[in-house]
């Protein structure tokens, strides 16, 4: 092999696991946010909740979706895995078994983990 | 050396999972659809937004279905004897996966509501057409938190119950009851605001398409109907938008079910069509969508 080109497979691997480290940061980052939603659900305090949820869309305002949401006894059972949406490098799928009322549902949730400006945000 | 860059950088997008998106101009607005035997295929363009399908019998009295939409593929096997469908969705590239979005389902509605209008109704239909029909009304309502891949078994009886002589009144399928109504059917769902049991959570329903309103339903306050949807209220009267027949709306079926009928119950009681509250009503009626018959 030639000097130049082992040059650029070591770029190219180095890049590549750049990306993978970037996959990793990313899913570890909304599974984070995730955890921290449903750790602070129970306080139903938006000013806590506001910055980890989603806007826009079908989701409805803050104090009113916590309100149901806490209402309902949601809790988070544990998260099964997470994967980037393959439509948008900016959206991680998160599956994770949800509780209602104690009770754990037979299928996990599909939750959309988005990330914003303001850091990574969940949409129901 | 530079083909070696281009081929690490493409296989870095691949693998960040870039959307590259469409390039192609978007088609003549509208339904465009061509068929023949056993094989129905097309384009629906809207708002620069295009969608690709397909639906063929792949084997006697089993279909092949796929639609393709921003950037994902949606994708149905169906064998209606046998009561047995595989459903799938995932991303163009690389089959990554991906979950239906809010822009998706109002793309995938105005094409159900092309499809309803342009197919002729019910069983008139081509088989693999009107299977088409049933399974895009069913991703048009799709959850975000519901998996696109899935196993959907369907049988009478068990899987769904038909509710087709609920949809009749003043002896009729369609058109005015003229004030003789049959209070039969009652919808329910379970929420953040109680269980099946609770009264808040029932609607008492006139099933059927008998009239329309630009609102959800017809609900009877006091002694008046207004358009709308009663926000939980304790069992209010309700009726008209084809309350209780699969797909939204009057979609080209007319398929009433009782899960169908419970699914109507929760997303027109103060639930937005997609909430995660009204998600096993959905999962519920998703075998009678695609597989209970038409009642006329």
């Amino acid at each position: 092999m030639r000097r130049g080109s082992r040059g650029v497979w070591v770029s190219g691997a180095a890049w590549a696991l750049l990306a993978c480290s970037s996959t990793a940061s990313k899913t570890e980052a909304a599974e984070e946010t995730v955890r921290r939603f449903f750790e602070a659900l129970p306080s139903e305090d938006c000013a806590v909740l506001g910055p980890l949820l989603a806007t826009g869309g079908s989701m409805r305002p803050c104090e009113e979706a916590v309100r149901e949401m806490h209402e309902h006894g949601l809790s988070l059972v544990g998260i099964v895995e997470s994967r980037l949406d393959g439509r948008d490098a900016d959206a991680v799928l998160v599956r994770a078994r949800i509780a209602r009322d104690g009770e754990v549902g037979k299928e996990p949730w599909l939750l959309r983990v988005e990330r914003h400006a303001g850091g990574w945000r969940v949409r129901f | 050396m530079r083909k070696v860059l281009c081929a690490v950088a493409t296989l870095m997008l691949w693998a960040c999972g870039g959307s590259g998106g469409e390039t192609s101009q978007p088609r003549q607005e509208g339904l465009s659809l061509s068929a023949e035997t056993g094989d129905t295929r097309g384009t629906f363009a809207r708002d620069g937004s295009e969608v690709s399908f397909s639906a063929r019998e792949v084997e006697p009295g089993v279909y092949s279905l796929e639609v393709r939409l921003r950037g994902m593929t949606l994708a149905g096997l169906l064998d209606p004897a046998s009561g047995v469908s595989t459903m799938d969705g995932f991303a163009d590239e690389g089959a990554a996966d991906t979950q239906l979005t809010d822009a998706d389902r109002e793309l995938l509605s105005a094409f159900y509501d092309a499809l309803s209008a342009e197919l002729p109704t019910g069983d008139a239909a081509a088989p693999e057409a009107m299977y088409l029909r049933r399974a895009v009304g069913l991703w048009a309502q799709h959850p975000s938190t519901v998996e696109l891949q899935r196993t959907v078994m369907g049988e009478q009886g068990r899987g769904y119950t038909m509710l087709c002589s609920y949809a009749r009144c003043n002896g009729r399928n369609t058109g005015s009851c003229g004030g003789v109504y049959n209070w039969y059917s009652y919808a329910k769902h379970d929420c953040n605001k109680g269980g099946f049991s609770f009264a808040g959570n029932q609607q008492i329903a006139q099933l059927g398409d008998h009239t329309s309103c630009g609102g959800d339903e017809f609900y009877m306050s006091g002694s008046t109907w207004l358009c709308g949807e009663p926000d939980h209220w304790s069992r209010p009267k309700v009726m008209g938008n084809c309350f209780g027949r699969c797909g939204g709306g009057c979609g080209g079926d007319t398929q009433y079910t009782l899960d169908a009928t419970n699914h109507d119950g929760c997303v027109r009681n103060g639930h937005v069509l997609a909430s995660a509250w009204c998600d096993d009503q959905f999962v519920s009626a998703t075998d009678d969508e695609l597989f209970a018959s038409n009642c006329y």
